[in-house]
């Protein structure tokens, strides 16, 4: 294993996690965690997705008014719908995602290769010159042919695109697959690769820290793992994991976690199994660490 | 690498209910009947917990199935045997300072003349090298060691580093070898991956990864190995959720909705991209079928629904909807969960419906009482 210098936590609690079904977060418990995300150093933190509504688009308007040095990130399907209600949102930084297995092109989209490069072209284009900071989603990358994820990974790229998140969208990856996958892909990306893990098997944390080794950048977490369906990587299990067993420092404040873990915990009406690693109230609490 | 390898759980369930004060025989009878339907081996409980909590089941109805783990003591390996156990683990630690071995002898002399199956569990083993592990071998013989457990008491391994060790050291060990990885740092279930990767039969599990420490939860690693490694000497799941819950029932543990592979909520989808997508095709956003770990697929009506799925409920409900008034009746759905901070019950659906197509009730329509519905 090489020594991966940089790999930084991108929180999407408020996105993927709000995402999982029965949860709702009140503006007042999303003001409170991305503040605390903030204040645990949390640099990027995906706020939300504007073009679910004119009432979400005032709530994250707000959000963008907060005091903070994080950076919020707006989620977008790849249509120029979607993009407009984000610009007119105030974001300065835009997520774009299309999927890139055949299986969602074909049965999801009911499209080809070719329309979801074009597609991303078309909201790319739109994008220019707008001044705003544009990350470019890779859905199901997992279960894509790595030569289009590439291919897609080079249309980000020509349009200014910062990084290219590589999603495991089923979490269907385990971690020796995932470090073969990504070391594979990072080699030949034009962006840095930015990894999304979803927790159907218990793996996402392993997997996220498979990334980690095979030169991943960046990693998608979410505080208490909260997320579509078993959850996605949780951050505090991923920034702890990567102090203890490489020693790497991935800038989150260690402290903060457990209380952000409490915050979330409350505001997603989920009590936390007692087991849970790390956090939970029958575990040797590591934080410390 | 090899699709089927052959995995072997050594059963770490039981202890932690002893530990919590679950007594009777016939609970750890009945988890025992559910366990052995995969790929069990046998089931630990420490005699620390069983004295503590005072359990007084008659040992000899489990001695089969049941280990008991013990410290490195002869007073202990005594109590044990008293309790009527012939297969008992002997915990102990490595350290360099202090080899082990004058201490670890007189005991395993003593389990010897009692004729009990030894297990040595060396529960720090993977923070050694392979030259410390090594100083243990002679012993394997010379006591006719059943197995030796490798365990990460302090979590040093990542599961790439657990894959390399423990490949090494099975190759080595004279007896078979067994695994226990502990889920401090949440890798257990990898790192238990790792070790069946690797060569090693035996590992240690647990039904969720309950313990203290934690450990691999069972039903994730049986089914990766199932379904991600297409394994095919892996049983299938088709009742694996209900059993677990089952068993953490029993103990007064309550499993969260969202617990991997066995968790009610697991297949359970609220955005409109994916209800949408599980409406054209299930595998766009589930890995495995519902059914196969014994689960249903749910559709919540909430914040995140989109036109899709409130029109496939209302289907459910008997009821139809254009497009048009679909949309606007979405942004109704939307408000009331934002204001409610919880998805919508049928019955607050049909409700807004009725407003929206100002139509009389049709008092046939059965109202679920929860916001969820099978969709097949």
């Amino acid at each position: 294993m090489t020594e991966n210098k940089s790999f930084e936590i991108v929180d999407t609690t408020l996105r993927d996690g709000e995402q999982s079904a029965g949860v709702v977060f009140s503006i007042e418990e999303r003001v409170n965690i991305i503040s605390a995300l903030d204040k645990a150093n949390v640099k990027w933190i995906e706020a939300g997705i504007p073009a679910m509504g004119k009432q979400e688009c005032e709530a994250l308007s707000l959000m963008l008014e907060l005091p903070i040095k994080s950076n919020l990130i707006a989620w977008n399907r790849a249509n120029l719908k979607d993009l407009k209600a984000s610009i007119e949102c105030g974001f300065k930084f835009v997520h774009v995602s299309l999927p890139v297995s055949d299986l969602h092109i074909e049965y999801k989209l009911q499209k080809s290769r070719a329309w979801v490069l074009d597609q991303l072209k078309t909201c790319l284009e739109y994008l220019k010159n707008s001044g705003i900071t544009i990350i470019v989603g890779a859905e199901d990358a997992s279960r894509a042919d790595p030569d289009f994820f590439l291919q897609y990974a080079d249309v980000a790229a020509s349009y200014g695109a910062i990084r290219i998140r590589y999603s495991d969208t089923v979490g269907c990856l385990d971690h020796f697959t995932t470090y073969n996958k990504i070391e594979s892909i990072v080699n030949r990306s034009p962006l840095p690769v930015e990894i999304h893990a979803h927790n159907d098997f218990g793996l996402a944390l392993a997997n996220t820290l498979a990334a980690y080794r095979a030169g991943a950048k960046f990693a998608s977490v979410t505080i208490t793992g909260i997320g579509e369906r078993a959850g996605n990587a949780s951050m505090e299990e991923t920034a702890v994991s990567l102090k203890h067993f490489y020693n790497y420092d991935c800038g989150i404040e260690l402290k903060a976690l457990p209380s952000l873990v409490e915050m979330v915990a409350k505001a997603s009406e989920r009590t936390l199994f007692p087991y849970k690693p790390v956090v939970g109230p029958f575990t040797q609490n590591v934080v410390d660490n | 690498m090899k699709a089927d390898i052959k995995v072997s759980i050594v059963d770490q369930t039981i202890n932690e209910v002893v530990r919590l004060g679950v007594n009777n025989p016939a609970d750890v009878r009945f988890m025992l009947s559910v366990l052995k339907k995969y790929s069990f081996d046998a089931a630990d409980v420490s005699l620390n917990n069983l004295e503590k909590n005072m359990v007084e089941f008659e040992a000899d109805e489990f001695s089969e199935s049941m280990r008991c783990r013990v410290k490195c003591s002869g007073q202990e390996i005594f109590r044990a045997k008293k309790l009527g156990f012939s297969k008992i683990v002997i915990n102990t630690s490595l350290n360099p300072l202090t080899p082990i071995q004058d201490m670890l002898e007189p005991v395993l002399q003593m389990a010897c003349s009692n004729d009990q199956e030894i297990y040595l569990s060396i529960d720090n083993a993977l923070e050694f090298s392979i030259r410390d592990v090594e100083t243990i071998y002679p012993l394997i013989p010379k006591y006719g060691i059943k197995r030796l457990i490798l365990g990460d008491r302090s979590g040093k391994a990542d599961p790439f580093t657990t894959y390399d060790k423990l490949g090494f050291l099975g190759n080595t060990i004279q007896c078979p070898v067994e695994y226990v990885g502990y889920n401090d740092y949440g890798t257990a279930t990898a790192n238990t991956l790792s070790a069946l990767r690797a060569g090693i039969e035996y590992v240690a599990t647990a039904v969720s990864g309950i313990g203290i420490p934690g450990v691999a939860a069972m039903e994730e690693v049986l089914m990766a190995a199932r379904h991600l490694w297409k394994n095919e000497l892996v049983p299938d799941g088709y009742s694996i959720a209900a059993d677990c819950e089952n068993i953490l029932y029993r103990a007064g543990i309550m499993l969260p909705g969202e617990k991997a592979i066995i968790g009610k909520n697991v297949f359970a989808h609220e955005s409109g991209i994916h209800v949408d997508g599980v409406l054209k095709n299930p595998n766009l956003y589930e890995a495995i079928k519902p059914e196969e770990v014994g689960l249903r697929r749910l559709l919540v009506i909430g914040k995140h629904s989109g036109t899709a799925s409130l029109v496939q409920k209302l289907r459910h409900l008997g009821l139809s909807l254009s497009p048009e008034k679909a949309a606007a009746l979405l942004e109704k759905v939307r408000n009331t969960a934002i204001l409610q901070k919880k998805p919508l019950t049928d019955l607050q659906l049909k409700t807004l419906y009725d407003l929206q197509m100002e139509s009389v009730k049709d008092p046939n329509i059965h109202l679920s009482g929860k916001g969820e519905m099978p969709c097949d």
